[in-house]
């Protein structure tokens, strides 16, 4: 193989490797963000819930609150490379 | 290497950094998130305690902070602090502080967990309403009688007079009808509707030189139906329901026109567990015993007769609404609530208590702890009312979010400590210098010198999570780099490489020894966290010296050559300043 096929051969690998990596970074951003708003919601929502107040609708759109006998569970769905894959970012908060 | 060789090396490096970028990003994140539990851990254990004493005023401090440290434990932090914010001994909120251990560590040698604390005030505000189908519930103590009789009309004292009135719906009270109740309330109903003519006739006459309370007294008994009726209370004093236009009073006996007397249960009243002074006060200023004793009782008031005075003026300004002029008198209507609740006693049904979580001002409640009474007049939490507004809620809001920003902040700044420490690790790796890799090296290694020589005085570092695993990781590695490292000096023809690579191999040798003093914890995969003792930190000291002293002295050529350069480089600069000055 010429000099020049070999280096066609490392670009192209190397442009597909940075492409699938920076899939991977966003897939991380993005699930790191979907983290922190379950978080959030989960720290607001407990403490309403332990003061005997509903939860207001804004906190539960796109975002599941379930209420168990001493704990609080959020589910954020999450969509992963712009839909292909999809997962979910959870947060629970123990309850008094 | 050949240019083609440099490009592949360049971008393996280039994707090197960026993904080790992505794992600090993602470190940050973690680190960052510390501090939100924290305060979410105090938020609830705050409320928790809150919680329960919003149903329990009298809910002792140690059960309240045992409340707080399980709701901060269930939540993964440690309850530090707890504090029962009290007025007298009307609870007002609970402050907690807690702590959640946060991974904020260098993985090579330095404080591999710290503690982030958080505050949070919960605050309790109570409401009471009393019954709307009846007149004022008086807490009697299981009492029954005469005396306790006496007890229920007293509590009635302010009730507008209606003639033919002995029910809430009628709105008051005529004379008889305020003994006929009385007598209920106390556990002995009398039969029927009686008026005074049918007490006069019930009741066994007595002489007034024989009056007890409980006791009595007529108007018109020389037709035989007298038309007025009184209950003696002791002292001289009568509670009676007058007239119309006026309202139940204290009156009294003498100069009164009571012309009869009677008794209507046999038997003298058992003694009157009743504050002399209280009764006093309450019979002076026209107002209620039991709502003045429980003011007095709970701190809320320390003289009788100011007390009093208050709470008649503000039962003129809320007439037939005791609730509203406890309130009034106050100024507090959480403290009413608990004033109404401690002096009705079973029969308030409507009290309630109200849990929100309050701004931690500088001016928060001083830790009074269990027993100690604070002065009276310190700031509560502001009533159920003003908690309910929404600019209240802004406020609280952005308080809280300044307090978890300063907390965010020192996390922040944990996390930006270890990026530069991983940032001396790739430029000891990437830059193309060789002597600024060496200088990368030798400032790493006094970054670690300095985290295990401050681990060594703190008794050791514990390693968890990250931290953790990467000296799980990098233990195995460090074994590994110490036969390399040691091969290398032993085929090494020059001095210097035979030193330098020497040095590496024992710096490794002696690092990777120091973590391992964790023990098995260290490799029990389940194990959440490790102990190095200080022992281990002071062979993590001694590997990092040997580096920093290999590396000065690898470096030794260059660093005098560029300390020479700086001290050319200050004379020039002396010496141009000379001229400059000089103007000859």
């Amino acid at each position: 193989m010429s000099e020049r096929g070999q280096a066609t051969i490392e670009l192209v690998a190397f442009a597909a490797l940075a492409a699938a990596l920076a899939v991977g970074i966003q897939a991380v951003l993005v699930a790191w963000a979907a983290q922190g708003r379950a978080q959030g919601i989960a720290d607001q929502a407990a403490v309403l819930v332990a003061e005997g107040r509903p939860v207001p609708a804004q906190l539960r759109h796109d975002a599941a609150i379930r209420v168990r006998a001493h704990a609080l569970v959020v589910t954020v769905p999450v969509r992963l490379a712009g839909g292909l894959a999809r997962t979910t970012a959870v947060a629970r908060a123990a309850l008094p | 290497m050949s240019e083609r060789g440099q490009i592949s090396v360049a971008a393996v490096g280039a994707i090197g950094v960026v993904l080790l970028g992505a794992v600090l990003l993602g470190y940050l994140s973690m680190v960052a998130a510390g501090g939100g539990h924290a305060q979410r851990a105090a938020d609830l254990a705050a409320v928790s305690a809150a919680t329960r004493l919003a149903a329990d005023p009298g809910a002792t401090p140690a059960a309240l902070r045992e409340l707080a440290a399980d709701a901060a434990h269930r939540n993964g932090a440690r309850l530090l602090s707890f504090t029962l914010v009290r007025t007298g001994s009307v609870p007002r909120a609970v402050e907690v502080a807690v702590a959640l251990p946060v991974d904020g560590g260098v993985p090579v040698a330095g404080r591999q967990s710290r503690h982030v604390e958080a505050r949070a005030r919960a605050g309790v505000a109570y409401s009471a309403t009393l019954p709307a189908g009846s007149f004022r519930p008086v807490d009697l103590h299981g009492g029954r009688g005469p005396l306790a009789a006496v007890a229920a009309a007293e509590a009635q004292v302010g009730w507008p007079y209606v003639w033919g009135g002995e029910s809430r719906a009628e709105g008051g009270f005529d004379c008889s009808g305020l003994v006929d109740y009385a007598y209920a309330a106390a556990g002995d109903p009398l039969p029927g509707r009686p008026t005074a003519a049918d007490l006069w006739h019930d009741a066994r006459p007595i002489s007034a030189g024989e009056l007890l309370p409980g006791d009595l007294a007529f108007v018109g008994t020389a037709s035989g139906a007298p038309h007025h009726v009184g209950m003696y209370v002791g002292g001289g004093l009568m509670v009676v329901a007058p007239h119309t236009g006026a309202e139940v009073r204290f009156e009294p006996l003498a100069g009164g026109g009571w012309d009869g007397f009677g008794r209507l249960f046999a038997g003298a009243p058992a003694a009157a567990e009743t504050d002399a002074a209280v009764e006093a006060a309450a019979r002076a200023h026209q107002v209620p015993p039991h709502a003045l004793a429980a003011e007095l009782r709970l701190g809320l008031a320390t003289d009788a007769d100011t007390a009093a005075v208050g709470l008649r003026a503000a039962m003129r300004r809320h007439p037939g609404d005791l609730a509203a002029a406890l309130g009034d008198a106050l100024g507090d209507p959480s403290a009413a609530a608990l004033v109404l609740r401690a002096a009705s006693g079973a029969g308030l049904h409507g009290f309630s208590g109200v849990v929100r979580l309050l701004p931690l001002a500088a001016a928060a409640a001083r830790a009074i702890g269990a027993t100690a009474t604070p002065p009276a007049g310190e700031d509560g939490p502001e009533s159920t009312g003003v908690l309910e507004t929404g600019a209240k809620a802004v406020e609280r809001g952005a308080e809280q979010g300044d307090h978890l920003g300063s907390r965010l902040s020192l996390q922040a700044a944990a996390g930006f400590k270890n990026l530069a420490r991983f940032g001396l690790t790739a430029a000891a790796t990437f830059v193309p210098n060789p002597h600024l890799r060496d200088l990368s090296t030798l400032a790493g290694a006094a970054w670690d010198g300095v985290e295990s020589g401050l681990a060594m005085t703190r008794g050791g570092v514990e390693l968890a999570g990250p931290s953790l695993w990467a000296a799980r990781l990098t233990t195995p590695l460090g074994i590994g780099f110490s036969a390399l490292f040691a091969y290398q000096a032993w085929t090494a023809r020059r001095r210097d490489d035979r030193i330098w690579y020497g040095a590496q191999a024992a710096s490794s040798a002696l690092t990777t020894a120091g973590a391992m003093t964790a023990g098995t914890d260290l490799v029990m995969l389940g194990a959440g966290s490790a102990e190095v003792p200080p022992v281990g930190a002071a062979l993590m000291l001694a590997g990092v010296t040997i580096l920093a002293a290999a590396c000065v002295y690898r470096e030794r050529h260059w660093l005098a050559g560029g300390a020479g350069r700086a001290a050319g480089a200050v004379a020039d600069a002396g010496r141009s300043l000379a001229d400059a000055l000089n103007p000859f």
